[in-house]
């Protein structure tokens, strides 16, 4: 088990920021879901989540951050990552997801 | 290791059997008629949707979109398992190579059934499979 | 199938090696090696109505699944394992999308609850409810069960009433990026006589079997009739087949 994952939320600017670090994998992909889905529940319909920190990422992960998407869709707002190293968005290229998902290369491209 | 060969015979149990023109709107009865055994053999419901695709891919991969004729199915169902047989029966010139299965239907066949082959390469060639029953159902 | 047994070996290698490292640059190389796999179960499934696009993404997806989860030592081939987890995911999908095409109303309502029935009881037995549960749970008749499960199966093979098997199969071979999985020698003769073709040939059969599009697409986006595309296809894959039959 990863020691360095951590999830930290930012409700500072327009956006809330979800940012997380270190691995997302069968064992830490549940956290990030009900976390997101809390943020979803509580009103939030728009976020971002920055995965700039993160370095591992799984398909226990990808299909978290559909079931995001559609949540955030289906309440009438949106999802948008933030990624910037290639090694990271390579899966998501390979997987169609760049069609699907808004991808922005920093927090504050994400908070326009 | 299956994809070629013989079926191993099976025995009692009880015997289905249905004949179709090779027509698509009348497959679904191939389908639902395992379905239905199967379901009568204590199956759950992803082996059934399971059997329904690879009976589909029988069919598939013993008939083309130019052949004409009909599709023999037998249905067997044993204590542990549901064994499903299909004879294409030719009429007409239609496409005169003999099918041979491609490697994708072997593919799905393996992902779907615990065994499943062909008997014989002419034009009338039986294809097989055989899955049996997750043993908790019962 | 020359190759295939050296591939299968190769493969068996990386596998192990990503069980080891969890390199994230060698599962994209796994991954990417085997969505042609993806990209012919998806073609496998579209339904009218049902976008390529999306089963590609799902049956994806499966693939990334199928690399984070495969264990080289059990004793299964790769492709399989895959093979069952991309079915698993394509299932699930349009079980989640509550297709029930062309049946009367009350299967078609039946479809639906079934479809969330079907994840609890399996989630509280620990295994798939046999059709006489779901009748229980339902309140439905066995009967009428098996009407839905049938109804709810929206997907259709490329079966006999596809327009063109041999599009189909040419299809998953002109489609397919994975030389490990399709036929190795059908592929290093396919591609020189692609070349041999018209470069118009060329991109409509790209755009057919590699991009998916109809034909009417095909037709609006190269300015021609939808006929005209039809009967171009026809051709092409005629004289494709030619040089098969030369070369076999």
């Amino acid at each position: 088990m990863d020691q360095t994952f951590e999830i930290t939320e930012d409700d500072g600017g327009s956006v809330p920021v979800v940012s997380v670090a270190g691995e997302i994998d069968v064992a830490t992909a549940p956290q990030l879901r009900d976390r997101l889905q809390a943020r979803v529940a509580s009103g939030s319909s728009t976020m971002a989540v920055n995965l700039l920190d993160v370095t591992f990422l799984d398909s226990t992960a990808l299909g978290v951050l559909v079931g995001a998407l559609k949540r955030c869709r289906e309440a009438g707002g949106d999802l948008r990552l933030v990624i910037a190293e290639p090694r990271i968005l390579k899966v998501f290229e390979i997987t169609g997801l760049t069609e699907v998902f808004t991808i922005c290369g920093s927090v504050d491209e994400a908070r326009r | 290791m299956s994809g070629n060969g013989s079926m191993p015979p099976a025995a009692g149990g009880d015997v289905v059997e249905l004949t179709i023109p090779v027509k698509a709107d009348l497959v679904v009865l191939a389908r639902l008629t395992a379905a239905t055994v199967a379901s009568r053999a204590g199956f759950g419901v992803e082996e059934i949707e399971d059997l329904r695709l690879a009976v589909e891919e029988l069919c598939l991969s013993l008939v083309g979109a130019d052949d004409n004729g009909r599709l023999r199915f037998a249905y067997r169902r044993t204590d542990d398992a549901v064994t499903i047989t299909c004879t294409f029966e030719p009429e007409g010139t239609g496409n005169q190579e003999a099918r041979t299965g491609d490697e994708l239907s072997l593919r799905i066949l393996d992902a779907l059934v615990d065994e499943h082959g062909r008997n014989g390469d002419g034009r009338e060639a039986t294809a097989w499979l055989r899955k049996r029953r997750a043993r908790s159902t019962l | 199938m020359v190759d295939a047994g050296r591939s299968s070996q190769k493969t068996r290698e990386k596998f192990a090696e990503f069980a080891a490292t969890r390199d994230p640059a060698l599962r994209d190389d796994l991954v990417t090696a085997h969505l042609g796999l993806a990209h012919q179960l998806a073609r496998r499934f579209v339904n009218r109505g049902e976008s390529y696009d999306d089963l590609v993404q799902v049956a994806s997806m499966a693939i990334v699944k199928s690399v984070d989860r495969f264990d080289p030592d059990r004793g299964v081939e790769f492709s399989t394992f895959a093979t069952r987890t991309v079915l698993g995911e394509l299932k699930r999908h349009f079980r989640d999308k509550g297709w029930a095409v062309r049946a009367p109303r009350r299967i078609q309502e039946l479809y639906l609850e079934l479809g969330q029935t079907v994840g609890s009881l399996s989630q509280e037995l620990g295994r798939s409810p046999t059709v006489a549960e779901l009748a229980a749970a339902t309140g439905a008749s066995e009967e009428s069960v098996l009407e839905a499960l049938e109804a709810g199966q929206g997907y259709r093979t490329s079966s006999i009433d596809a327009p063109d098997r041999q599009e189909e199969t040419l299809a998953e071979r002109i489609g397919g990026e994975d030389p490990t999985f399709g036929n190795v020698d059908d592929r290093s003769i396919l591609a020189p006589a692609l070349a041999r073709l018209a470069p118009r040939e060329q991109t409509i059969l790209r755009l057919r079997f590699a991009d998916g599009l109809t034909q009417s697409e095909i037709a609006s986006r190269i300015g021609v009739s939808q006929m005209h595309v039809s009967r171009l296809l026809a051709a092409s894959l005629e004289r494709l087949r030619q040089e098969f039959v030369e070369d076999s």
